[in-house]
């Protein structure tokens, strides 16, 4: 150990004498006030966020779902998609289009619609997620359809 | 701890200590006082405040993590670690040298920041050469010549007042 190390070891906490550049206390209160505001707005935002979300969950479980609307809104986005990749067939590989009209109905076409086919005692709610599982997989069969002949 | 006048105690007690430090390391008044200030928020806002057994130790520790964090911000860091050459180990002759305390503070604000910032670390807040290497990410090695380097930079700047 040097001789410097000596005097600043022995004489350490004298070091820590610059001062504070005057209102240093006043701009620390202004951070902490501020830190505080920010806090209330979270916890005020916070709450708007679960009650939303409680909201959200008690209208989830007290509206019945609407079966008919929901299944139109299905056939009208499978007819689109449908049209869509008729478009693209004619446009591209108009000598397949027979072959794809033939997947598409074997696609689209049921012999007796699933909706007719649920028994009675299902809740509706039941029926609703059984019918969207069911077409949101004949949508993604359209939809990889329509990227394979569009390659 | 939420309430004012803690939060107040805490700033009266450990704002002196913390500000030093931090000067010390980034040399610049308006940034030492925003790690003096970060630091002491970091410390309100820690939910598990029970936990800590040592305030003074987390405040500083926290406060120079900070401040060697603005250096590297600055860049200073890995521009003075790529323009540092290794120089030969000569010690300064300090027989018959007067010390006192304003002279080493005005000594010390005189070096390049980086020379200060490992000096700060091993002289006045008692790390060794291994814990500085960790907090700064520079090899243990390094740290070592750069504060023998320092500590002759740091004498030559004291002779030279004395002279």
């Amino acid at each position: 150990m040097t001789e410097l190390e000596r005097y600043i070891s022995s004489n350490i906490d004298a070091f820590d004498c610059e001062p504070i550049p005057e209102g240093g206390k006043e701009r620390f209160m202004d951070a902490v006030r501020q830190e505080r505001r920010k806090n209330r707005i979270q916890v005020v935002s916070i709450a708007f966020t679960g009650m939303a979300a409680c909201i959200a969950i008690i209208m989830a479980i007290l509206v019945e779902p609407d079966i008919s609307k929901e299944l139109e809104r299905h056939y009208t986005r499978m007819a689109m998609k449908e049209n869509e990749i008729l478009t693209i067939v004619g446009r591209e590989c108009p000598e397949e289009t027979d072959m794809i009209m033939n997947t598409l109905r074997t696609i689209t076409a049921d012999a007796i619609p699933l909706e007719e086919q649920l028994p009675e005692e299902l809740s509706t709610k039941e029926k609703s997620r059984i019918l969207n599982e069911y077409y949101d997989l004949k949508y993604s069969a359209l939809e990889n359809l329509m990227a394979n002949i569009s390659r | 701890m939420k309430n004012t006048i803690e939060i107040e105690r805490l700033y009266e007690s450990m704002s002196g200590r913390l500000y030093n430090a931090s000067l010390r390391i980034v040399g610049c008044s308006a940034d030492a006082e925003e790690i003096m200030h970060d630091s002491l928020l970091q410390y309100w806002r820690f939910k598990r405040k029970d936990e800590i057994r040592d305030i003074k130790g987390w405040l500083t520790s926290t406060c120079i993590r900070k401040s060697i964090d603005k250096l590297r911000e600055r860049h200073r860091w890995k521009d003075f670690l790529e323009q540092y050459e290794d120089p030969a180990a000569e010690e300064e002759e300090e027989r018959d040298m007067k010390y006192d305390i304003p002279s080493i503070q005005k000594a010390l604000y005189t070096l390049p920041d980086n020379y200060r910032a490992i000096l700060s670390l091993h002289l006045f807040e008692g790390y060794d050469y291994q814990e500085i290497s960790q907090i700064t990410g520079t090899n243990e090695s390094t740290i070592r010549s750069l504060y023998m380097r320092g500590r002759q930079k740091l004498a030559a700047a004291l002779k030279q007042k004395n002279s």
